[in-house]
């Protein structure tokens, strides 16, 4: 089933002769379970492209639906539900809330969408269990490690339930062995979580847990290759 | 919300030391002063108040005790008693009067008195006010202390020689302080001849006060009666009309203080956090939420400087009250209520601002690195 489908999407910023067509007529579905890396030079629009299928950015032209619902239509006071609980984000700089520990960063998306606390809190502790963080409830992120600000980030992200992940160059504030921790579990998030993927990278070992990888250039997809996401998940699955 | 705010405040311990030190101090500043005007207002129309009279009688268009002189014929009683419902009418002499005591400018306000005990002094703490003779004088325990006088020494009051029978409290209202005379001494002293200056009626229980007030009004054309409440009220006055501008324009600026300190800290650390706050917007958090967030960090340092600065108002209001006695403060819990409504406003004022600066940062941007 198509999580994410987008078609004929364009967004153009500025105007006149300092005009951009950041991205050009893009159409592209996106499956449950299914990871999509996409990859392409600097400026080719593929941050604009994401932006908008998380809901923070209108496009100019063309339709996101997101689970059916064509989210680019939707209202400004409208649009804060569906991130909360359609989607999840992983950045680059992880953007933890400094203030708060490891479980409590985990437990916003909950508490925002109208869980008790405590109850909050015993799903965030639950979820970074699962990613191997439970020693580290209560670190500030400032004394986590940069692979585990992603694996926190990324049990932030999940915590909601979402039907689509959105991750914008996950590793490439990491060192290559923590690199690739966050790659497996970014493919586990696909092939365990049923959770569609999509990420944006300049990082070709992502080539490995994708489905497809898109090729992005001045804003248009110039080619689809397969990724390798079949023979990583085995690889997780069976050790 | 509530957690995310508190850690946020509490992590910026400089800026919540900031915030809460400049409300404590709006709030120390308008508890203070306000506390000094209650005092004073208090102590002004504390004597009047303890002397058991149901209605005052002065000379038609004169004002209060302090700034005007009230004349009446001193063989008026009859009149009154011959009013239904009057049960007793006693003289009133009282008059300020200013002389040098050691080298040092007085102020008293001499107050006549006789056995009756009709305008016996506020409260006695040593002595007492019983069959006074002339030549004798009760003191307020404020001048006792700063003239370094005791019951039985003499001093010069424009040429009389005065001994120091009693000394009493309560009789310090700041521009003077009462003293007690007997009621010949009083007249003589004020040159009054056939004349007193105010009656104290007392009527029969169960009359009705305003019938007998206008009663005397129609029967005796050159008085004016005042209700108890009315007279202590105009004796206050003199300290409500002068002062409340100045009062007024002081509680402005520690308003104005408060509101500036705690929204620039607000504002700052918004700022700082706007990343932040846009990050919660991308994850789903909406304006309003984000919004409560601010005002619940506002609020708390609102209310953790109003904690801070009325305990330390009690705590100088006593000290300075310890260690110069003339300095009287009264902090009402009325007060208490409306300052810490103050507070509420300008914590509310504070977060306006940043609130809108919130509401204007793009979630788009946390994608940009
Ligand atoms: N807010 C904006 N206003 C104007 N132009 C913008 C804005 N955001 C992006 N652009 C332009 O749109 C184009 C696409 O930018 P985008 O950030 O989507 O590229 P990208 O593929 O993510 O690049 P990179 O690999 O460097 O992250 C670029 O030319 C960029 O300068
Ligand atoms: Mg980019």
């Amino acid at each position: 089933m198509a999580i994410l489908e987008i078609k004929n999407l364009t967004k153009t910023y500025g105007s006149g002769h300092t005009k951009v067509k950041a991205v050009d007529n893009v159409s592209l579905e996106v499956n449950e379970g299914e990871i999509v890396l996409i990859m392409g030079p600097s400026g080719s629009g593929k941050t604009t492209l994401i932006t908008m299928a998380g809901a923070l950015l209108k496009p100019t032209s063309g339709d996101i639906f997101l689970k059916g619902q064509d989210i680019s239509k939707l209202s400004e006071k409208q649009l804060p539900k569906v991130r909360l609980q359609e989607l999840g984000f992983v950045f680059q700089s992880f953007n933890l809330l400094a203030s708060l520990t490891a479980q409590e960063n985990v437990a916003i998306p909950l508490i925002a969408a109208g869980h008790k606390k405590s109850k909050a809190l015993l799903k965030a502790k639950e979820a970074l269990e699962k990613l191997s963080l439970g020693d580290r409830l209560n670190n500030l992120p400032r004394n986590l490690s940069g692979g585990e600000k992603q694996r926190v980030s990324v049990a932030r992200a999940l915590v909601n339930d979402p039907g689509i992940i959105l991750a914008d160059e996950p590793t490439a504030n990491l060192d290559s062995k923590t690199g690739h921790e966050v790659m497996e579990l970014l493919c586990s998030v696909g092939c365990q979580e049923k959770k569609a993927v999509v990420i944006v990278s300049h990082d070709g070992r992502l080539k490995d847990i994708a489905n497809r990888v898109i090729w992005f250039e001045d804003g248009r997809i110039t080619k689809i290759e397969d990724g390798k996401h079949n023979q990583m998940c085995n690889h997780i699955v069976h050790g | 919300m509530f957690f995310i705010a508190i850690k946020n405040l509490f992590q910026e311990k400089t800026k919540l030391a900031i915030s809460v030190g400049g409300v404590a101090f709006a709030v120390l500043l308008i508890i203070i002063i306000n506390g000094v005007y209650q005092g004073f207002n208090e102590k002004m129309g504390a004597y009047p108040k303890s002397i058991p009279a149901d209605l005052w009688v002065e000379q038609k268009g004169v004002g209060d005790m302090y700034h005007t002189l009230s004349f009446l014929p001193d063989n008026l009683e009859w009149q009154f008693l011959n009013i239904d419902g009057v049960q007793s009418a006693d003289k009133y002499l009282g008059k300020q009067v200013m002389f040098d005591l050691k080298g040092k400018d007085q102020t008293l306000f001499i107050v006549g008195i006789d056995n009756s005990g009709a305008t016996k002094p506020y409260k006695m703490v040593e002595g007492s006010w019983q069959n006074l003779q002339n030549g004798q004088i009760i003191i307020d325990k404020t001048m006792a202390k700063e003239a370094k006088l005791n019951i039985g020494d003499t001093f010069d009051m424009n040429g009389q020689t005065l001994e120091v029978r009693g000394i009493a409290s309560g009789g310090n209202v700041i521009s003077f302080k009462y003293a007690y005379v007997t009621y010949d001494q009083a007249k003589n002293m004020f040159n009054l001849g056939d004349k007193v200056n105010f009656y104290l009626l007392k009527l029969k229980s169960g009359s009705d006060v305003s019938q007998v007030k206008s009663d005397i009004e129609s029967n005796i054309p050159e008085v004016k009666v005042l209700t108890k409440d009315q007279f202590v009220d105009t004796s206050r006055k003199v300290v409500t009309e002068s002062f409340l501008p100045i009062i007024a324009v002081l509680v402005a600026i520690g308003l104005l203080v408060g509101t500036a300190v705690i929204g620039l800290t607000t504002y700052s650390a918004t700022i700082e956090k706007s990343r932040e706050y846009g990050v919660m917007k991308a994850i789903g958090l909406s304006n309003s939420q984000l919004s409560k967030t601010v005002i619940i960090q506002s609020l708390v340092s609102g209310i953790i400087g109003y904690i801070v600065g009325a305990i330390l108002a009690y705590v100088i209001g006593f000290l300075s009250e310890s260690i110069v006695s003339s300095f009287v403060t009264q902090i009402r819990p009325i007060d208490l209520l409306w300052v810490f409504g103050a507070t509420i406003l300008m914590s509310l004022i504070g977060a306006y601002i940043p609130m809108k600066r919130i509401s204007s940062i793009d979630p788009a941007e946390v994608f940009k690195s």
